[in-house]
Formats: structure tokens, C-alpha cells, sequence
């Protein structure tokens, strides 16, 4: 063979070699990980039923499409719940199926600040697992120092975009003890609308018309007008609304709001680029420890009542209300790190089936199994922010129309 | 009065002679090749009767303080003849020795005689790697490679296979200190880790320390390879050629004034899309390409002073670009009630480049014969960037979309150092000295920019550029150590570096103190104990098992502290048996802001500060090696075992394994090297190296649990035991080569015929959960990713 063709020969081996990079199937030898006992609770103090959900690991499948075989998680148990050395109560949930992947015990014993508590699961096949705990204390002198409107506020958003909303800027203290000490805070609205009020209507319900009022698109109450003594006259429709305090604001207040602590307004990097979220809104006393803590955050505001009006000529506007709630709540170290977790889950960055990584592990404090049970002590507080009259359809600056439907901003 | 005279003779000769015998003298001079004038490093020089000795330094030079008098000189170096010089000492000499090349010896590797043998010296955890056990390693692709040889040293872990990424005794793969004739190199390798960029030609000496770190070493935990680059020949001009089957080499070194000025010029570089051609499609365009340049002037001013100037460059470069003219898109236009067909052209590709440009400037001076001293300068600057684009043009209406983007990353360091050697007794040789750095990180800089026009608009041009501050560092060492000989069996080698790390108006102060200890407790028996304290003040960011040029360098900062680590180690060492070196040695290592990824986390597609990212925490690492070394004859070799154990544990709030121990990732619990080469004839070499590795660690998981979130809904999620709960199956490969010369008068030929994994075992470089083609996850089955099977190779070179 000729020296150019062996080098060819040759060249094409490596080549062929080295592109090839090979994979190949191999069996998963493990532990079996699969059918361990999981509890998992959130047992808030002060509150008459509490759920705890019992299930089992199963194995990671697929059929048609990727899903769990949450039929195998389901395990019959016994929950039994003692409250300073005191069993409490005793429950078993053979009928109580709250969905398909857990059996869910609904508990009654209420729990109060430094309780200790002990929770035994046991399950029809033997298994066992338990947790103890205290709750946590109260939060002192929680305080909403100041609720104010902050109109067209352009701010970053997780991703890092842009954007220009109507905000609250939420300002709230309270006290803190010294101690190792971890929190969550969560922001709710409630709203109201009184109307008229004084004979201050800015418009009369007519005769003869629909008319459908639409609280924040979350609920709507039609009624026609078609009686001649309702119509023209004084009438008052009061709507109330009221959201279930969430995680769902921005944190980026005075100071910025991480889950490592409280962080001064100087910090180096800028929260909403970071790629892990404080998501569920934790933070420990780290930087307050023993002395007052104040922050403030944002949530957005939108007005409580969206018009939907099949008239031009109606100027509707009630009187309104709203309050804003904060809830902190005192949560166990345990807790707080595995909040953290949850964080680092919900980032853009992370994906449980990284080939490069592998999947973070979830922390536990079940003895004898997995999953969790957390203590939470929540202390409430709420203000109203604001109140006045709506404005008048024509006179909202904030104002477009879709064709027979006219929505009105806040002046 | 004869009786007088005769004892006052006496008297007086006593006299002298005891005042002779109290006078020391000092020996000194440069130790050099004969027939190249290349300074040797490393060279012994023992006292016959005395038995005191010193070791050629860095440059050549070496000095010995001996008692006046009758004194017999031993010169001895690997691979040279041992030369022999006896003489009446009365006064402070010089003595330059020039030693024969034993071209004829049959030696390929370490140490010709017992007492040059690296286990008689101070330092343990410690090997001379000579060009020749790297030319003897089997090659890779036709190459053979520095830290493919150090990988097979027991104690050193390879990364994924093949690659010249390693961990030393439960080390991260950036905490290896590796010198370029003293300036740090950041990014050594090219193809994704298959080569370094170091090619043996340009090498003249290189040393590898595990443990037992001298005080002049400073700023990773881990190891320290110093490479010393050739200086050229003062004599003769010479070189070689290489050509292999995806890369080739040059070298060429001489005089440019004969015994006065030399030059040494290296080269490499590759045609590996010229190979991969033909494979590829008429459409794409693929390139890949890497070259090294390694260049070194070396002027003697006089016997006193000398001046070095060398340079490496290299880059590497892969682009690739795709074009799709004229292909067809179909749309439904509501307003024309019809669907239209857009005539499209579509261009877009990618092109990124990295590389090292080192330079530096150094002056030897000898102040005395006791005191020599060498000044560098540096300048190191390692770069990276990349651009993609992605052009779209509506053929016949009059729109187009253009969007580039380019990311950038560099690093850029410039510094000084004046090390002095300094031998004012026959018991001590004292080095000191300091230096100074000045880093500036530019870590990431990004722009995007997009161009378009439709119909209905004008041309719209937009850029955007992002750009990290940039981060400055001071660094500042001072150092100092003593190998100081007490009596004949205990050398004792006492040393302390101080270093600050300035960053972020945040300085960091580091005590590093060091110890060694051997003693000798007969002629086949030696004892020896170490300990060392080291600090690390930058850190590698990688997302891939295997190199990336957008593995990320970056300092410390205000919130991530220096890495520390302190190493004890413990040897004994026995060369009873002739030709034949054993040793044992147990180490324990403590690492402390030791870096890891968080849970789940990687460098690959974040945005944002990467030390959101990692968290500090504590290392373990523990470990016993058993080496059998044959150092002399036409067989040589060794075996090697390494047991050792290796843990990670974090704190709670770091997000990594919820703060409970877990073994580090390349945790291998067995390591065995086989090394054999066989010189049948002056035509024929054999070489041959199996590695066998107990399986790396990864984080695996087959079942699923619920978890609750904090607003009360239940999740589901992977049920993770433990971080790093699987290990991989275990890794082993034999790599065969065969040298075959012919031998002119001018010239010299050689073939080189290689196999890397000759019987082809599918070495696991990582692995992922398996998935079918709709990406669900399927129980119980992993895929397995090698990188490298079997890959023969051949090489021809020329030397003249």
C-alpha cells in the first residue's frame, strides 16, 4: 500500500474514532430508592385544621408520555399527635383521598406558640416514621409603617425585563428577639366598594339596562334594571374581595429582599438578575438580629372594579377600600433552608434531568423517612391603603376601548 | 634543640593545618550540557568524603561550601556521564562543568545511580519528570503529553478520559499550579482537554510536587508542575519534525553567537479540518484549528550575568458556518386569502477563539559565589471570545433579519519577582525571595446587535452591550526556605511563604508555613515526613467534565475567602533491591473554602454574578500510594496503587447536600498505573501503560417524591439521597506504542505506531438517566458517554 493511501487509510480510523463518541446503555444499579415513606405538612399555629399528607417514593417511569405512577404513591396510615408529651388526637385516613397521589390526614388539634410537638405516621405495612418540633414564637410589635401608591413604577422582573405596573410600596417593622431566627413574608389585598355613599353617585342605575360589574375579573355580578322603583334611587352594592395572602410581589424594596438576609440597598448585585429568586420569600434576622427589622417591599395594585359596560353612557363609580395585609410568619431553621431549596428549583437555571448535574436533593426532617413537617407561627397585620372614589369613565386618564367594552384605569 | 625545632614544626604545622581545616571555601560555577551549552537543572553535586552536596538550581548554578583542603567532586545528572574532579580547595572557585550526553545509556527514565535517586532527596510527594518519560508515554492522537505522563503518577487522578485535567490527592482540577518557566498558565489545553498545550520539544525540565511544597511555590492547594523551557543550543544548530495524523511539530534551536547568544524555537499546529473534510457536508463548514509557539532568546552577558527572554502564544480556534440558500417557507396570508411561499436565505454560524500569550523577561546575576540571584518580569494574558450570527433575507420582498451576538472573556496579568539563592554554609542553602502580581479579570463581556427592515418600516438597528466591571487584584509573595543538612542522616528543608490577595478592597492575608523532614536511617532505608500549608485566591468555573474554553477563571471576591488546604504526609522508602526504587506514602489533607457548584446548579446557560452560584466549604482527603519504580536496564517502569478516600461537607446554608458529608466527585477509591517500556535494540522501543480506576461519582436518582410547597400545594420531585450517591462504573485502558528508528549521520528517523485504548473499553466520561425519543426518562437505564475508544495513531518524525 502506497504511503498516501495508508494515510488515508489511516486518517480516516482516527477520524472516524474520534467523532464517534460513544454511548452506550448501561443498568442502573442502586439502592432501591423507591417505597420510602414520605410525610409532608405545613402545621400553622392558631388554626383549627391543619392537613398532613402521607405517601411513598416511586419509581421514576414512563408510559405514554412522562408521568408518576401516582397510584403507587398511596399508602393507608395512621397519624397520631401529641402536643407537649399529650397524644392530641389519633387519625387515620382510609377514606379521606384528597387526590390521587397522597392520602391526606386532616387534623384538629390547635397548635400555640413553644408547643413541642411530636407526630407519629404509621403506615398498614409496618413502616414507620416520626418528627418532632416546637413552634415557633410570634412575631413582636409587627407593624405596617407605611402603605404608598407608587404609580407607573418601572422595575426589573425575575427575568430580568423591564416593566412598568401600578405598585403598593408596603413598609413594615417589627421586632426581633436575638435568637436564630427565620421568617417568610407574604403580602394579601382585600378590597371593598361602598356605593353610593352620601349621594355622592356619579351615575344612577336606569331602567332597562344590563349591567355586569367585574371585580378584578375574578367574579362578576350581572343584574338587569327593570323595576321603576330600583331604578333612579340611591341603591348601595357593596363588593368585597379578598386575596389569600401570596408570595407573589417584588421584593426588590429598601432593602432588598434575599434569602440569605436582609440586604443593605448597596448590595453588589442587582436582586433581580440574580438567578436564584427568593421565590417564596424567606430571609433570616442575620442583619437585624436582636433589634427592629424594617423593609419594605412591592406588590401591584390594580383597580378593584374593571368595568363592563354595554352603555356609553354610564358613569358608575362607587366608593372603594383597600387594605393591605402582611403576613409574617416565624418559620424553624428547617424550614428556611429548605425553602432555600425550593428557590434554587424554581430558578430558570436549574432542571431536575441535567445531565450535567443530576437533580438537587430535597432536605428531610421525618425520621425513619422523608419529606417534611414545619412548624409555622403566622402574625398578621393590615392597613388601609387606600380608599376614594373610583373615577368616572370618562375622567380615567388610564382608559381604552375593545369594541362594546370600556376599562378604566386609576387616575 | 632538634627536639625543639621538632616540636616546634610540629606545633606550627598543626597550627596551619587546623586553621586550614576551619577554613570553608566555596565552589561554585554553572553546570551545562557539552554539546549543546543547554544549563542543567537538577544536577547532583556530592563530596566524596564529606558527603555533603547541593543540587544545580533553576539556571545551572550551583555552590558548595566545603572545608579547605583536599576535596573530591561528584557531578552527576539522568542521562549523562558522571564526571569526577578532585581538588586542593584554599580559596573560593569557580568550576563550570560542561557533562556528556550517555546517548548509549539504555536508561529511558528516572535516576542512574542510587543516590541521585528522587527518594534521597528532602522533598517527598515529588518527581522529576524527564522529555524523555514523556516521549515514552503512549501517544494520544500522535501526541505525546506532559500531563497525560503525570496523570499515570500514583496520587493523581485523571479527569474524564484522555482529557489533561487532573486532581491530586482529593484536589479540584484548577488547584494545580503549573509554571511556565515560573509564570502561571491558566488555560492549558487544547481540543477540549485531549492535548496540552505544552509540546515536549520546547521542554528541558519539568518537576512535579504532590506534597512537600518548597516555600517559593505559591497560590494553588493542590500540586505544582514547573516546566523549564529549553534555552537553545550555544553550539550547534538542530531541531526535529514531526508529522502525525492530525497535528504536526517543528523545532529549531542554535546559536546566534556562539557560546554567547541561543535561540529555541518551538511550534505545533493542526489540520484537523483539513482531515475532517471530506466528512462533513457541502453545506456546513466546520474548522477547528490550534497551534503553539514557543520561542526563547538566551544571551550570556559574562560568567556572572545572563538574560532570558521567552514566549509562548498559542490559540485555538473553531468556527463553523451554514448556509441554506433559497429554501421555502409557506405562510397563510388572511388577507390575500392564499398561502405564500417566502424564497429564503439563511446564514448563521458561530466562531470562537481562545488562547495564552505568556512573555517573560528574566536576568540571572551572580553577586557572589554564595549568592546568586534572578529578576523576572511577566506578562501573561489569556483571552477568550465568541461571536455567532444568524442572517435572514427574504429573497424579492425587500426584508431581512440580521442578529449577531459576541461574548467575551479574558484575563490579564503582569507582575515581577527577584528569587535569590544563597548558600552561606556548608549545612544550609537558603532561597528567598518575592514577588508581585497585578490581575485584571475581565470576566464576561457581551453584546448583541440586530438589523432588520421589513416592508412596512425603515431599517432598524439595535445594539446592546453588557459588560462586568472589570476585577482588579494585587498579589504580593514573600517567601523564604533553608535546606539545612544535620549531620549525616536528617535534612531538614524549614520554609514560610506570606502572601496578600487584595480585591474588592478586600485584602487577604495568608500564612503559609512548610516542613519537610527525611531521615536516613540506613543506605537501603529512608524516612521521610512533610507538611504544608497552601492558599488559593482564584478559581476555575467549569460546566463541562471535559474542558471548555468557557471554563471561567475568577478571583476571590468580598464574600468567597482564600482556599486553604494543609497536607501531612508520611513516607518511607527502600531501594535494597538493585535497579529497583519502592516507597510508601500516606497523606492526609484538610481543604478548607473549598468551592463547589450548589445543588443543581452549573455554569452552563446562568446569567448574573457566578458566585450566586458556588458555596465554600471543607474538604477531606486521605490516602496511602505504593510505588515499585525500575529506574535502570533496557526494562523499565513501575507500578503504582493509590487507596485513598475523599469527602466534600458544607455548612447548611450552602445549598449543597442539605450540610451532611458527601464524597467529592472524583472520589476513586483505587488507583493502579502500570508503566512498562522495553528497549530491545537501538531500533526498537516498546512502550506500554494500563490504568485502572475505581468509578467517579455522580448524582443519580430513579424514584420520585412529594414535597410541599410553602403556599400548601403539593410538588413532586427526583428523591436524591445524598449528593454524589451513584458511582460510575470503573474505568481501565491499555495505550500501546512502538518507536522505531533508523540512525543516519545527520539525521535521525522515527516511526511511532500508537493505539490509545488498544482493546477499546467503553470508559464511562459521565452519564445521564436514559431517555426515549420523546425525552421521557426510562426506569432503571442510564447512557453511558465515552469520549475516546480506540484511536491508533502514527507519527514520523525527523531529528537532525
Amino acid at each position: 500500500m502506497k504511503f498516501r493511501s495508508l494515510y488515508i487509510y489511516i486518517a480516516s480510523l482516527a477520524v472516524v474514532a474520534l467523532f464517534n463518541a460513544c454511548r452506550h446503555d448501561i443498568d442502573l444499579e442502586m439502592d432501591d430508592t423507591a417505597g420510602v415513606l414520605c410525610v409532608n405538612a405545613i402545621l400553622t399555629a392558631d388554626t383549627a385544621e391543619n392537613l398532613i399528607y402521607v405517601s411513598k417514593t416511586v419509581e421514576s417511569s414512563s408510559q405514554s408520555g412522562y408521568y408518576i405512577n401516582y397510584g403507587k404513591m398511596n399508602v393507608n396510615s395512621t397519624v397520631s399527635v401529641y402536643v407537649n408529651g399529650t397524644l392530641t388526637e389519633t387519625v387515620d385516613n382510609k377514606s379521606m383521598i384528597d387526590n390521587v397521589s397522597s392520602m391526606v390526614h386532616r387534623i384538629k388539634t390547635v397548635f400555640h406558640e413553644d408547643d413541642f410537638v411530636h407526630i407519629d405516621v404509621t403506615t398498614e405495612d409496618g413502616q414507620k416514621a416520626s418528627f418532632e418540633g416546637v413552634v415557633p414564637k410570634h412575631v413582636a410589635n409587627l407593624n405596617i409603617d407605611n402603605v404608598a401608591l407608587a404609580l407607573g413604577k418601572t422595575y426589573k422582573n425575575d427575568r430580568g425585563h423591564t416593566e412598568t405596573d401600578n405598585m403598593f410600596n408596603v413598609s413594615l417593622s417589627f421586632d426581633d428577639d436575638g435568637g436564630d431566627n427565620f421568617y417568610t413574608l407574604a403580602i394579601g389585598e382585600r378590597d371593598s366598594t361602598v356605593s353610593p355613599v352620601n349621594g355622592q353617585l356619579f351615575g344612577r342605575l336606569l331602567s332597562g339596562r344590563y349591567y355586569s360589574v367585574s371585580w378584578k375579573s375574578m367574579s362578576s355580578m350581572s343584574f338587569y334594571v327593570n323595576d321603576d322603583e330600583v331604578a333612579n334611587k340611591d341603591t348601595v352594592v357593596t363588593y368585597a374581595y379578598e386575596t389569600k395572602p401570596t408570595f407573589e410581589y417584588y421584593s426588590n424594596g429598601q432593602p432588598p429582599l434575599t434569602d440569605e438576609e436582609v440586604q443593605t440597598s448597596a448590595a453588589d448585585d442587582d436582586v433581580a438578575l440574580m438567578n436564584i429568586h427568593n421565590v417564596y420569600k424567606t430571609f433570616c434576622n442575620k442583619r437585624f438580629a436582636g433589634s427592629k427589622c424594617n423593609l419594605s417591599v412591592y406588590s401591584k395594585f390594580q383597580l378593584p372594579i374593571t368595568y363592563e359596560c354595554s352603555y356609553t353612557d354610564f358613569d358608575y363609580a362607587p366608593y372603594y377600600y383597600c387594605y393591605q395585609t402582611v403576613v409574617v410568619s416565624s418559620i424553624s431553621e428547617d424550614y428556611y433552608y429548605y425553602i432555600k431549596v425550593l428557590n434554587t428549583r424554581s430558578s430558570d437555571t436549574y432542571e431536575d434531568n441535567s445531565e450535567l448535574t443530576g437533580p438537587a436533593r430535597i432536605p428531610s426532617n421525618i425520621t425513619g423517612g422523608v419529606g417534611n413537617i414545619f412548624l409555622v407561627t403566622n402574625t398578621t397585620a393590615t392597613v388601609q391603603a387606600l380608599n376614594g372614589w373610583h373615577p368616572k369613565r370618562v375622567d380615567s386618564p388610564i382608559y381604552y376601548d375593545e369594541g362594546d367594552y370600556y376599562y378604566y384605569g386609576l387616575r | 634543640m632538634k627536639q625543639n625545632r621538632f616540636v616546634v614544626a610540629l606545633a606550627a604545622l598543626s597550627l596551619v593545618s587546623g586553621a586550614m581545616a576551619q577554613k570553608k571555601v566555596t565552589v561554585s560555577g554553572h553546570i551545562v550540557d557539552e554539546t549543546s551549552k543547554e544549563t542543567i537543572i537538577g544536577a547532583t553535586v556530592i563530596e566524596q568524603s564529606t558527603k555533603q552536596g547541593t543540587v544545580s538550581n533553576a539556571f545551572g548554578f550551583y555552590s558548595i561550601t566545603l572545608p579547605a583542603g583536599s576535596a573530591t567532586l561528584n557531578y552527576s545528572y539522568v542521562g549523562f556521564d558522571n564526571q569526577q574532579h578532585k581538588l586542593t580547595l584554599s580559596r573560593d572557585t569557580t568550576i563550570n562543568i560542561s557533562l556528556m550526553s550517555a546517548a548509549k545509556l539504555s536508561e529511558v527514565t528516572v535516576t542512574a545511580t542510587k543516590k541521585d535517586a528522587g527518594i534521597h532527596s528532602t522533598g517527598m510527594g515529588s518527581m522529576d519528570v524527564p522529555v524523555q518519560m514523556i516521549e515514552h508515554t503512549p501517544s494520544l492522537l500522535g501526541e505525546t503529553d506532559l500531563i497525560r505522563t503525570i496523570q499515570l503518577t500514583p496520587g493523581v487522578q485523571q479527569g474524564v478520559g484522555g482529557a489533561s485535567s487532573f486532581y491530586v490527592r482529593g484536589g479540584n482540577g484548577d488547584e494545580n499550579l503549573i509554571l511556565l518557566d515560573g509564570t502561571p498558565v491558566y488555560k492549558i489545553d487544547h481540543l477540549f482537554g485531549f492535548f496540552s498545550v505544552f509540546t515536549p520539544e520546547a521542554i528541558k525540565k519539568v518537576t512535579f510536587y504532590k506534597s512537600s511544597f518548597p516555600a517559593r511555590y505559591n497560590g494553588r492547594t493542590s500540586s505544582v508542575v514547573d516546566i523549564r523551557t529549553k534555552d537553545g543550543d550555544m553550539q550547534n544548530y538542530h531541531g526535529c519534525v514531526s508529522i502525525g495524523l492530525l497535528t504536526s511539530r517543528l523545532n529549531l534551536e542554535g546559536p546566534i553567537v556562539k557560546d554567547k547568544t541561543s535561540f529555541s524555537v518551538s511550534a505545533r499546529t493542526t489540520y484537523f479540518s483539513a482531515v475532517a473534510r471530506p466528512f462533513m457536508s457541502d453545506d456546513s463548514k466546520f474548522s477547528y484549528w490550534f497551534y503553539d509557539l514557543n520561542a526563547k532568546l538566551n544571551h550570556k552577558f559574562s560568567d556572572n550575568d545572563r538574560i532570558y527572554f521567552g514566549l509562548y502564544n498559542g490559540q485555538d480556534k473553531m468556527a463553523d458556518d451554514y448556509k441554506d440558500y433559497d429554501f421555502q417557507s409557506q405562510e397563510f396570508d388572511p388577507e390575500k386569502d392564499a398561502t405564500i411561499t417566502h424564497h429564503i436565505d439563511e446564514a448563521y454560524g458561530s466562531d470562537l477563539k481562545w488562547g495564552n500569550t505568556i512573555s517573560t523577561l528574566r536576568w540571572n546575576h551572580i553577586f557572589s559565589q554564595r549568592l546568586f540571584a534572578n529578576t523576572t518580569l511577566s506578562y501573561n494574558h489569556y483571552r477568550m471570545r465568541l461571536k455567532s450570527y444568524d442572517y435572514f433575507t427574504y429573497k424579492d420582498e425587500d426584508y431581512y433579519d440580521r442578529q449577531s451576538s459576541s461574548y467575551h472573556s479574558e484575563i490579564i496579568d503582569k507582575g515581577g519577582s527577584i528569587d535569590f539563592d544563597y548558600m552561606p554554609h556548608p549545612q544550609h542553602t537558603i532561597k528567598f525571595g518575592a514577588s508581585y502580581l497585578y490581575h485584571d479579570f475581565a470576566p464576561e463581556t457581551s453584546s448583541s446587535s440586530v438589523n432588520m427592515k421589513n416592508k412596512e418600516s425603515l431599517p432598524t438597528d439595535t445594539s446592546v452591550t453588557s459588560t462586568s466591571k472589570d476585577i482588579y487584584a494585587h498579589e504580593l509573595s514573600l517567601y523564604a526556605e533553608d535546606d539545612w543538612l544535620i549531620g549525616d542522616r536528617v535534612h531538614v528543608n524549614p520554609g514560610f511563604a506570606f502572601t496578600i490577595f487584595s480585591v474588592q478592597g478586600k485584602v487577604y492575608k495568608n500564612y503559609q508555613p512548610r516542613l519537610s523532614v527525611r531521615y536516613v536511617i540506613s543506605d537501603d532505608w529512608t524516612a521521610k515526613a512533610a507538611y504544608s500549608q497552601m492558599a488559593q485566591c482564584v478559581h476555575l468555573l467549569t460546566s463541562m467534565p471535559i474542558a471548555m474554553p468557557t471554563d471561567l477563571w475568577v478571583p476571590i471576591n468580598k464574600t468567597l475567602k482564600p482556599e486553604r488546604a494543609q497536607q501531612v504526609s508520611l513516607g518511607a522508602y527502600y531501594t535494597g533491591v538493585e535497579d529497583w526504587e519502592f516507597s510508601v506514602e500516606g497523606f492526609y489533607k484538610k481543604l478548607n473554602n473549598v468551592i463547589e457548584y450548589k445543588d443543581g446548579m452549573s455554569f452552563m446557560g446562568f446569567s448574573g454574578s457566578w458566585s450566586d452560584l458556588v458555596a465554600m466549604g471543607e474538604g477531606f482527603s486521605k490516602g496511602v500510594e505504593f510505588l515499585a519504580r525500575k529506574t535502570i536496564g533496557k526494562q523499565t517502569g513501575w507500578l503504582s496503587y493509590t487507596l485513598s478516600k475523599t469527602d466534600r461537607k458544607f455548612s447548611r446554608d450552602s445549598g449543597v447536600n442539605n450540610g451532611e458529608r458527601f464524597p467529592f466527585t472524583y472520589d476513586r477509591r483505587h488507583n493502579v498505573n502500570v508503566v512498562y517500556s522495553i528497549k530491545f535494540n537501538e531500533k526498537v522501543e516498546l512502550d506500554a501503560s494500563w490504568m485502572f480506576y475505581s468509578g467517579a461519582c455522580a448524582t443519580i436518582t430513579n424514584a420520585q417524591q412529594q414535597y410541599i410547597k410553602p403556599d400548601g400545594h403539593i410538588g413532586y420531585a427526583p428523591y436524591v439521597p445524598s449528593r454524589n450517591n451513584y458511582r460510575l462504573p470503573c474505568s481501565h485502558l491499555l495505550n500501546l506504542g512502538i518507536n522505531l528508528h533508523k540512525r543516519r549521520k545527520n539525521y535521525e528517523r522515527i516511526w511511532n505506531f500508537s493505539v490509545y485504548n488498544a482493546y477499546n473499553y467503553m470508559n464511562p466520561a459521565f452519564v445521564y438517566p436514559k431517555t426515549d425519543d420523546s425525552y421521557n426518562v426510562i426506569e432503571g437505564k442510564l447512557t453511558k458517554v465515552t469520549i475516546l475508544p480506540i484511536i491508533p495513531s502514527a507519527t514520523l518524525t525527523y531529528k537532525f
